[in-house]
This record gives C-alpha cells, structure tokens and sequence, in this order.
C-alpha cells in the first residue's frame, strides 16, 4: 500500500522546485504547473516502488524534464513566446534578464544547464535524466553556459 | 572542459528568475486521484498481459502436440461413394466437397481441414488448377478423382496407399497457400483409373499432416471389373457389340435421358484394357433397355475423351452425346453421338469441329435456332486487328446422320476483342460468351 503521507510530505517539499525547473526549461509558468503535476502524478502511480527521497527525486526530475522536453517540442512554438493573456508571475519572469538569454539556447543545452547548474544534479546524474552520455552533456552545458556568460557579461573564475 | 564544475554565477542567475516562481499544493488532491486512476490502468494492463501471454502458451501447447501424437484417437467418420468406386475414413472436423472436373464430366472429391469451399482458378488454361487464395496456411487437402488420361502401367498399385509412395511434383499454376504437393496415379488392371492428389499448406500440424496421411492409407477403390479376355475381338480390336455386352459405363459418367424413354440413363468413355490404344477407346451408354456402345476413332494420348454434355441437337426427347478430347493446348476437337433405330451412331461432322476455351483464339458450338432444330453453329475467331477481331459463324443443319454446311447463312462479324468470352458478345455470337461449356443453350446436362 503506498505511503500518502510520505508522498505528501515530498510533494509539499519538492513542487516548488519541480516547477521552478520546468518553467527555466519551457519559460512558460503555466505549462511548467502543469507539467510538474503530471510528473507528480506518476510518481504516485508508483510510489510503492519508490525507495527513499532520492530515488523520488531523481524520477520526478526525470520525468518532468521528458515532459517538459516533449510539450516544448510538441506546441512547436518558440519556447517563453509571448502570449497575450500571460499572468502577472509570466510577465515578472518574461522581464528578468536571464530568461532573455534562455530564450536563445537549444532545449537540450537549457535542460542542461539548468539540471547541472540550478539543480546542482552531476554530470552523471543529468546523463541518465537526459538519456545521453556524460561527454554529450558537457558539450551542451559548455555551449549553454558559453552563450549565457555572453549574454549576462558574467564571467566565472574558472575563465579568468 | 568544465562541465564538472558547477557555475556558480549562472545558477545564481537563474535562481533569481525562478524564485519569482511561487506555487501551491493545491492539486494534490487531482494528483493523487490521476495517479490511483494511471496504477490501475497499469496493473489491467499487466494483468491483460500476462493472461494473453499465459493463454497463448496453452494455446500452442495444445495446437503442437510432441512428435508422436497419433491422430487415430480424433474421431473419423467413414464416407463410401460407390458410383464413382471410392471409399475412405477421414477426420470428423474435416470438410467434403464434391466437384466436377474442369470440361469434363468425371467427378472428385475434396476433404479439407479448411471450411471454405474451394473454387478453380480464373486463369486462362488453368482448368482444373485451384484457387487456394484465401485458404488457411494451416491447410491439409486430400483430392480424389478419375484418372484423366488413357493408359497405364504393368504393375498395380498395392494397398494401403501410402504417402510416402507418391511423387512430389512442383507446384505449377497453383494459386495461393500451399507449399508441397504430393500426387499418385492408380494403377488397378494396368490400366490408370484414379488420381489421389494431397496438399500442405506452410503452416500444416504435424496432427493434420498425420490425419491427411492416416486418411490416404484408408483409401479403397472398387477393383477393375473388366475381365478383358471376355470381350469378343475382331482381329486385334474388340467388337462394339462384345463391348456393349461385357463393359459397363464406369464411372465417371454422365446421367441423362438420352433414349428419350423420360428415364435417366448413363453414359461414359470406357477404355477396354487388353486391347491396343488404337482400338481401345469407346462410348457405352446404359439405358434401362439395354447397353449400347460406339468406338471413339479419334483420340489423342494420353488424355482420354470425356463425355463433355448431353445436348438435345435434334431429338424432340432425349438427347445426344457430344464427345471432347484434347487437341492440343486450350482445343478440344468434337464427336457427337446419337441412337439411331436402336443403334448408338457416331454422327458425321463435314469439317473437323475444334472448340478452344481461350479468348485470343476462341471457337465454339451450339445448338442455332433452339434445342432440337437439328441445327448448329460453328464460331471461329480470325485475325485480331487492333481491339477488333474477325468473327466467323458457319450454320450446319443435320440430315439423317450427317451435318451439312448452309453457306448462305454464314455470318462475318468484327467485335471487340475484349468482348470475348463475356456475356457483352451475347446479341452478336452467343456462343462465344461462355467458352468453357460447348451446346450452352441445348445443353441437358
């Protein structure tokens, strides 16, 4: 029998990242809810197979990056396209910097850059949740973060 | 590369725009339901799985008995047809179908593990071949018919059939399933008298395999009951009249009334075993008033003439016997036999009347006027000239025993070539719209 506390618990603790994630992926808030609460869902499907926090962890971050990964491709519009009828959080995270720098990243560097520098997941770990190897996911974090310095004139110790 | 290191500075970054990002647990209460709803789904599906998966291993488990398995068990049913002599035990599941063979009038049957009824192929010159388009892989076929051709061999086939002693000939002008063909001529009297033919499809049990082979090895024909030194000879040659006294019509033969005395009677082309190819060949026709027989002159090896209908040419009651033997590719040429004061009477054709059952060269007879005019209608097809082809349609009258041409009624059509052989030539030459069966409109049987 699965455990409805304890997935309430993971919910309530880890919602607000899953789709903080998710709307750096798909730079639409609406879409990273809804997203994030499909992944939700089936981690409950199976939350009687699921062994301790971080397996969650990892399947929940797996399954909305997949998710995420299919819709953006799916609504085949250019991802944080401007809709007319966005809320008052979509206009807020439209307006910030960083988000316009996002905009011009490929999905898969985005996805990378975000599980390995935002979510502070490993270059291993982010290989498994993107189905691709490690030196494929250092080649796009390397391009991702490459076009995001330029674009935020921030530059890392490691560069200078 | 760095992709090792964690950038500090961009995940700063990106931190700043997602904390604007504040969210609720309110949907928990729709997670949960949507995911009890996915779990379900889940285990029906395993479920689903697993149940096919465990029928379908039953299934072929029972389907592929071990080598070994004796199909006696099976319960069979014993079938006896003893106008065409045969007689033999086949599986109860099984199907039997009885057919006529193409352009002729000799009879076969057909015991198939397939339900479906089994029909001839539509190819042009493939008469006889059949259809299996359709049939199951699984099929197992057995065909049991009379020997279509004359001659024979010096030693008899022994009993029970086995088949292991028949010829694997490849499989020519067979359309759809099967993959192997066995056939067998008996030999009873060393004269050829039966064609057992068997059929595999690719996919044929090992049970139907052995039940096809259980039921060829249960198969009996009635033995050769001409005793041949009876037959009164004249030289080397045996009588018409010791024939018609010691022959009967075997089987195959054709039922009709041909004496006119309004009851059916039997004909059939015998050949009379001891005797040479020249002279062996006769028609034996069995009224209720006697027996009758004629020598067929004409003839080519092997194939043996057939009695290919009863037509009613002249006679205002009963019919006469049109004979056909092969002439060669899709021709047949024609005999036509008719009792005269008692006498069974080959009737004289002016011309040699050669039907051929192929619309690029197509011919045919038929009664012209009606059934019993006494006359008929002889069409040829010429020269084809573009989509038209050169049609010729020559009258005969009969008188006494004897056709005669009537030129003045000749007829020179042109019609479309296409037209041949299908009921869109009827107003013009009705003769020609079916080419399979001669004396269509004074046909009896």
């Amino acid at each position: 029998v699965p455990d409805a506390a304890g997935f309430e618990a993971f919910y309530r603790d880890n919602l607000a990242r899953i789709v903080r994630a998710c709307a750096l992926v798909t730079l639409d808030v609406a879409l990273a809810e809804d997203v994030a609460a499909e992944a939700f869902v089936r981690l409950w499907s199976r939350w009687g197979q699921i062994h301790g926090p971080d397996h969650a962890g990892g399947f929940v971050f797996k399954t909305a990056m997949r998710l995420c990964a299919r819709e953006v491709r799916r609504r085949g519009r250019a991802p944080g396209a401007e809709r007319g009828d966005v809320d008052e959080v979509q206009q807020a995270l439209n307006r910030h910097e960083v988000i316009g720098s996002l905009k011009g990243l490929p999905l898969r560097q985005r996805q990378a850059v975000v599980l390995r520098d935002w979510a502070g997941f490993d270059t291993a770990e982010v290989a498994r949740m993107l189905g691709m190897k490690e030196s494929t996911v250092r080649v796009h974090l390397a391009r991702g973060r490459e076009h995001l310095r330029e674009a935020l004139r921030v530059e890392s110790e490691n560069d200078r | 590369m760095k992709g090792d290191v964690r950038d500090d500075a961009i995940a700063e970054a990106l931190d700043g725009a997602a904390r604007i990002i504040e969210s609720t647990p309110e949907k928990l209460p729709h997670v949960r339901r949507k995911g009890n709803r996915r779990r379900a789904v889940r285990w029906a599906a395993i479920i689903a799985a697993l149940t096919t998966f465990t029928g379908g291993v039953g299934w072929a488990a029972l389907a592929h008995k071990p080598p070994g398995t004796k199909p006696s068990s099976a319960p069979t049913r014993a079938y006896a047809d003893h106008s065409n002599g045969w007689s033999f035990r086949y599986p109860r599941a099984w199907r039997v179908q009885l057919f006529t063979s193409c352009q002729a009038a000799a009879e076969g049957i057909l015991i198939a593990n397939d339900t479906n009824r089994f029909t001839r192929s539509e190819k042009p010159g493939a008469c006889g071949a059949w259809d299996f388009t359709g049939h199951s892989e699984n099929l197992a076929l057995v065909q049991i018919i009379h020997a279509p051709f004359a001659g024979g061999e010096p030693r008899d086939t022994q009993f029970p059939l086995s088949l292991y002693r028949f010829a694997r000939p490849s499989i020519l002008g067979v359309s759809g399933v099967p993959a192997d063909q066995w056939g067998l001529n008996v030999v009873q009297g060393g004269r050829f008298t039966y064609q057992v033919w068997v059929w595999f499809g690719p996919r044929a049990s090992r049970t139907d395999r052995e039940a096809a082979r259980h039921l060829v090895a249960s198969i009996r024909f009635q033995a050769a009951s001409i005793e041949t030194h009876r037959v009164p000879r004249l030289g080397i040659c045996p009588t018409a009249r010791g024939v018609a006294t010691d022959v009967p019509p075997r089987p195959p033969a054709v039922r009709g009334d041909i004496d006119g005395d309004g009851r059916n009677d039997r004909a059939a082309v015998v050949d009379v075993p001891g005797f040479p190819d020249a002279c062996s060949r006769f028609i034996v026709v069995q009224t209720v008033s006697g027996r009758l027989a004629a020598r067929l002159y004409e003839w080519w090896a092997p194939q043996m003439p057939k009695v290919a209908a009863l037509a009613r040419i002249e006679t205002a009651r009963g019919s006469d016997l049109v004979v056909t033997f092969d002439a060669g590719g899709f021709s047949r040429q024609v005999a036509i036999l008719s009792i005269r004061d008692g006498k069974l009477v080959l009737l004289t054709l002016p011309e040699i009347f050669i039907v051929v059952d192929a619309p690029r060269e197509a011919a045919n007879l038929d009664c012209a006027g009606g059934p019993g005019t006494g006359e008929i209608v002889w069409t040829t097809t010429g020269s084809q000239r573009g989509p038209t082809t050169d049609v010729l349609r020559r009258f005969y009258r009969l008188i006494g025993t004897r056709f005669q041409l009537e030129p003045p009624r000749t007829e020179r059509l042109r019609v479309p070539t296409a037209d041949i052989g299908t009921p869109r030539i009827a107003p013009k030459a009705p003769e020609l719209a079916n080419l399979k069966d001669v004396f269509s409109s004074c046909r009896v049987r």
